[in-house]
Order: C-alpha cells, then sequence, then structure tokens
C-alpha cells in the first residue's frame, strides 16, 4: 500500500510541475532560512573552540551607570579598574580571564597593508579559554609582571605577516611597537552579535601604553574591559552572581556629581546574545534609564520561536491552500478509489503520505542549500574567519517541524478530500 | 440477492428541492443481467449509485443477500463494495498517473491479506482475460475508448464481485466496440454467474439483457 502511495506521491508530483516546484521552494525555502540562522546562533553562544567550557561561564560585558539627580545615564563596557577590583576578586569562581575590548591597527609587512585587530588580556585568558596552538605557547604571569613585548597570534596573521618563516621568536610591529610572537594560534571565528575571545592577536595587558589602571569607571583613553568567569559548576552560578553583587556595593564613587551608582551582572552565553540582539535592534540613542538593554533570553527566544514558527507554518499554509485547489483536479481518482473500496480513513492516509513525502523531498532540498550557502558565507569573509556548520539538532527538530507541517497541511484538505461523495466524485470526468 | 425497498432519493439546496428517486422497489435475483433504461435525468445513474452503495437513499432500505445495508459506517461500505461489487463507468474513470496494470491492481489495494505479488498476478490475468496484456506498462492516455473501456472491465472483476455495475459502459464507444464490450459482459453474467446491472439508453444493448428496468421522472415503470 505505502509502495503504492509513494508511487502515485511520486507521479503527481512530476505531473504537475509548477505545483511541486511552487512547493518544494516554500519547504526548502524556510528550512534554509532556518538552518542559516541557528548556524549564526550557534557561532553565536554555542560551545566551539576556544570557549568549549560556555555552559559553566559567565560574562560580565557591561555596566550601567548614572548619578543620582538622573541628569546621567550610561551604558558602557566596564573599566580595567572595575573588572580587575571587582571580578577578578570573585572567590567562589574557577577562573576568571579579562581581556579588552578589540583595537585595530593598520600596519605594513610582506609588501602588503595589513588591517590588524588585537586585545590585552591577563594570563588566565589562556586556561580559560581553549585555544587551539598550532606552535608555540602563550605568555604567562611572568611576562605580564615584566610587562614584556610578546604575543600570541593567529594562524591568518602568521601567514600575512611572516609568510613563510617561522614567527616564533620574531617581532611583530603593532603601532610602532615591536612585540615578540611566542605562539600561533588557529583562526577562531569573530562572533557578530556577542563578545568574545576572538582576535588576531593578542598581547599582555601590561603593555597596554594609556594608563588603563586609572580609577574610573567609565572608559575613556584606555580599553573597556571584559570577564568571563568559569564557575566550577553550572550550580555556582547563583552563588557567583549574588558575590559578584556584593562585591559591586563596595564600588566607592569619588565624584558623585557624576556618577553615583553602577549595576553589571555577570551573564551566560545566551544571555550576552540577547544583549546583543538588544542592540542590534536598537540604536544607541533610545537607550535610557527608561528603554534599559534587556538580556532576557526566555524572550529573546520566544520571539526567535515565534518568528520560526510563522516562518515555517507559511509554506504550509500556501502548501493546504493549493492542496485544497488540487481537491477537484483529483475527483475522479478519489471517486474511484471509493467506489472500489477505499475508506476515507485510507484516502486520508494516501493524501497525508503525498505531502510527506513532498516536505521531505523540500527538506532535504533545503539542508543541500544550506551547505551551499553557508560554504558561501564563510567564503566570502563577511563573517572573519567564519566557520558556519549546520547545526544537526536543529536540522533534525527543523525537519519534525517541517514534517508536522506537512501533515498539518496535508490533513485538511485530504479530509475535504476523503469527505467528497463518491457519487458526486465521479461526476468529473475521468481520463 | 439485492432488495430496494421504498428507495427514495430527495437532494435539497436552500431554495430547491430535487425528487431524483421515489418509492424504488426492486429485486434483483443472483446471477441476472438487468439493464436500467430511460430518459436523460429520470434517476438511472442515482438508482446505480444507490445500488452500488455510493450514495445513501433519503428513505428506503437497501439489502444485499438479505443484509440490510442502510446502517453501515464508511468503512463497512467501502469493505462491502471492495468485496462484492465491480464498477465500470461510461468516462471510464482510469487514474491518468498510474499504468493499466496499476490501475487494474486498484482495488486489490484495498484488500485485506494481499501481498503484491498476488496482486500483480491477479490484475495481469484479468488484463488477458480482456486481452490486453500486451498494454500493461500503458498508460490510460495511450489507449483507445474501447481499450480503456476494456481496462476498466479488468478492473471491475480482478476482485472478483459478485455484482458488476455498468454505468453507460457503451455510450462513449462506437457500435464495433460497444458490441465487443457487451460480449465481455454476457460471458461475465453467463460463465461466471455474476450479477450485472446495467444502465444504458441503447435498446438493442438493453435487449441482450434478461430483464429491463424503465424509469421515468424517479418513477418505475412497466
Amino acid at each position: 500500500m505505502l509502495k503504492n502511495y509513494i508511487k502515485i506521491a511520486i507521479k503527481v508530483m512530476l505531473r504537475r510541475k509548477f505545483f511541486t516546484a511552487v512547493s518544494l521552494f516554500g519547504i526548502s525555502f524556510t528550512l534554509l532560512v532556518l538552518l542559516v540562522v541557528t548556524a549564526f546562533i550557534d557561532n553565536e553562544v554555542g560551545p566551539r573552540s576556544p570557549e568549549t567550557k560556555v555552559p559553566r561561564s559567565l560574562y560580565v560585558v557591561h555596566t550601567e551607570n548614572g548619578n543620582e539627580k538622573e541628569t546621567s545615564y550610561n551604558f558602557t563596557s566596564a573599566t580595567f579598574y572595575f573588572i580587575d577590583n571587582y571580578v577578578k576578586t570573585l572567590k567562589t569562581p574557577e577562573a576568571v580571564a579579562m581581556y579588552s575590548w578589540g583595537r585595530g591597527s593598520t600596519e605594513y609587512a610582506n609588501k602588503r597593508k595589513l588591517e590588524l585587530n588585537y586585545k590585552y588580556t591577563d594570563a588566565e585568558f589562556w586556561k580559560v579559554f581553549d585555544f587551539e596552538f598550532v606552535s608555540g605557547k602563550p605568555y604567562d604571569q611572568t611576562h605580564l609582571d615584566r610587562s614584556d613585548p610578546v604575543a600570541v597570534i593567529n594562524e591568518d596573521v602568521a601567514k600575512q605577516y611572516f609568510g613563510e618563516i617561522d614567527p616564533i621568536g620574531e617581532s611583530l610591529e603593532i603601532k610602532r611597537r615591536k612585540f615578540k610572537v611566542l605562539g600561533v594560534v588557529k583562526d577562531v571565528p569573530y562572533k557578530q552579535f556577542t563578545i568574545g575571545p576572538e582576535s588576531m592577536i593578542w598581547l599582555p595587558y601590561t603593555t597596554i601604553v594609556e594608563d588603563y589602571k586609572k580609577v574610573e569607571l567609565r572608559p575613556t583613553f584606555a580599553p573597556g574591559f571584559n570577564a568571563t568567569i568559569l564557575a566550577k559548576s553550572r550550580g555556582d552560578f547563583d552563588k557567583i552572581k549574588t558575590e559578584f553583587q556584593e562585591q559591586i556595593k563596595k564600588v566607592p564613587f569619588t565624584d558623585p556629581e557624576s556618577i553615583s551608582w553602577i549595576n553589571s551582572e555577570a551573564l551566560t552565553r545566551q544571555e550576552v546574545l540577547a544583549l546583543g540582539a538588544f542592540f542590534t535592534a536598537n540604536n544607541d540613542q533610545s537607550i535610557s534609564k527608561d528603554n534599559r538593554p534587556s538580556f532576557s533570553v526566555t524572550s529573546l527566544y520566544l520571539w526567535l520561536g515565534f518568528i520560526a514558527l510563522l516562518f515555517m507554518a507559511m509554506p504550509a499554509i500556501n502548501l493546504m491552500n493549493l492542496n485544497s485547489s488540487r481537491i477537484l483536479e483529483r475527483s475522479s481518482e478519489i471517486g474511484v478509489r471509493k467506489a472500489f473500496g477505499a475508506s476515507s480513513n485510507k484516502l486520508i492516509g494516501q493524501f497525508i503520505t503525498e505531502n510527506i513525502i513532498l516536505t521531505l523531498l523540500g527538506a532535504a532540498l533545503g539542508y543541500g542549500l544550506a551547505v551551499i550557502m553557508l560554504d558561501i558565507i564563510n567564503d566570502s569573509g563577511f563573517i572573519p574567519y567564519s566557520n558556519l556548520k549546520i547545526n544537526l539538532m536543529v536540522f533534525l527538530y527543523g525537519l519534525l517541524i517541517t514534517i508536522f507541517f506537512g501533515f498539518l497541511s496535508g490533513v485538511y484538505p485530504a479530509y475535504r478530500m476523503s469527505r467528497l461523495h463518491p457519487a458526486s466524485a465521479l461526476k468529473e470526468s475521468g481520463a | 440477492m439485492i432488495e430496494l425497498k421504498g428507495v427514495d432519493k430527495v437532494y435539497r439546496t436552500k431554495t430547491i428541492e430535487t425528487t431524483a428517486l421515489n418509492n424504488i422497489n426492486l429485486l434483483i435475483d443472483k446471477g441476472a443481467f438487468v439493464s436500467i433504461m430511460g430518459p436523460s435525468g429520470c434517476g438511472k445513474s442515482t438508482l446505480l449509485n444507490m445500488i452500488g452503495l455510493l450514495d445513501a437513499p433519503t428513505s428506503g432500505s437497501i439489502a444485499i443477500d438479505g443484509v440490510q445495508i442502510n446502517a453501515y459506517n464508511d468503512k463497512d461500505l467501502a469493505k462491502l463494495r471492495n468485496e462484492h461489487i465491480g464498477f465500470i463507468f461510461q468516462s471510464f474513470h482510469l487514474v491518468p498517473d498510474l499504468s493499466v496494470l496499476d490501475n487494474v491492481e486498484l482495488p486489490l489495494l484495498y484488500r485485506k491479506g494481499m501481498n503484491g505479488k498476488a496482486r500483480r498476478a491477479k490484475a495481469q490475468q484479468a488484463l488477458e482475460w480482456v486481452g490486453l496484456s500486451t498494454r500493461m506498462k500503458h498508460f490510460p492516455n495511450q489507449l483507445s475508448g474501447g481499450q480503456r473501456q476494456r481496462v476498466a472491465i479488468a478492473r471491475a472483476v480482478v476482485g472478483r464481485p459478485r455484482i458488476i455495475l455498468a454505468d453507460e459502459p457503451t455510450g462513449n464507444l462506437d457500435s464495433v466496440m460497444g458490441d465487443e464490450i457487451m460480449k465481455i459482459l454476457q460471458e461475465l453474467n453467463q460463465e461466471n454467474a455474476t450479477t450485472i446491472v446495467m444502465v444504458t439508453h441503447d435498446l438493442v444493448q438493453a435487449e441482450k439483457s434478461q430483464q429491463i428496468i424503465r424509469l421515468f421522472d424517479g418513477q418505475q415503470v412497466n
């Protein structure tokens, strides 16, 4: 029976090429978008090298501050002073890494102009994050204590800056200062909405030229800093968050006219993404004390889920519509099948099978298109060092949802088809 | 074996009520060859649909082999049609997406306990019987009208039903083809004792049957 259903489904698809093309386009395009979007989300929040410990990591990426008169409100990155004194000093975590926001520099090497990005970090940075070292090693606390001008670079910089020469022990010039290369790591994909450890070059923070130790709560000349707190386990998150809030209460305000309060939160990776999504959706001007940035993961995922469902429901509705309009076209077949012993349930089964086969074909096509699309994005340089991949779990869920919608879009038309009275269905002309 | 008692069929819309059949009482014996005749719109096809359980009467009762089928549900009716009744239509009603063999196999798909091999063998046998064994892989649109009707007959007989209902089976065919189809129906009736109920406009063809039922304006006339 199933073989016969499949056979007729394929024949119907081939005979109604336009209908098939429209349906396949709807299904495959939906799945394509779903897979590409989730590949982006995965790139932002998924545990991937060097952020393999994401499930037990918390991130401090912002502070809010202002004065009591409410004439000033700022949502800014944290300063070295804040991170060093109130985050690095936390007792509960296993480790805390600190790293600056990225900075850029244009350099000339190998007869080429290179746009380089670099970040300042502490020594724990290399313990919290699992960078894959191709050669050499990271700098350690001793290098930081001595303010050694040393650097870790990625493979791309090694290739572009040094060409065929082994970069270990060689000098790299950044802003007219020479740094000795200690290690080379594999390229790390950049994130689009969130902050992470990715960069092209990493330098010890003690080599910062500006007065990075300045007691300030808003970064001025020195770069802003972030921290990644590595908990011993996820179970420690609440304890760490509470301890962090206790720490914040200790912040003294030397100039209350300017800043008399400060807030910050230790966020999970998903919350950092939610914050990034808020900033993408709102421009800087609209952010105020009354429109504070949100990092609610629930509302972000609810929105994303709602949009995804809506997006997936559209081809289903389209399919339902097209299917319904086919009832008359196939009334002779329905009449004949009923006359020769098909019950309404059997007919519903047949039409749903046809729909599910069409849906599965669309899903396979969508998967193929997503692979091609991600390859194009990865090769385009749109995201530096991007290595977007299809999330197989998402594909499986997407497939289930697609089959569900395929089923749904088949049920109603199939029900209507099966309700057709055989006598009236047969009034239509046959072959 | 087929008994209709006081069968009425009334079609109602919001404004109009049309009586298609009025107080039909029929008894068709096992192995009979009956023709139903009458002018267009007199209710011939409606009556055939009632006998074939494709439509339900507004009132009255239908019994097959003494069993009232009024209370049968969709599934029971489907089973009864599948096992006991074969249909032949004026416009053939072959499924255009299926090959000749697949079309003939179709009724057996709904029969429990029959595997693909057995279905195929029976369908081939039926096609050989109507002389179309060389056309099994063809599609309906590759056949002439007469050939299509022979495929439809093969489909009607493949499940070995005891009753064949034919709605103007020669209506779309020329006289030569029509005679051929009639011969097949007569053979089926005489050799297999299959009960045949045929709707026709053609008196010559009707006279080949054993009994003629005449209808006028939905009523039986003698």
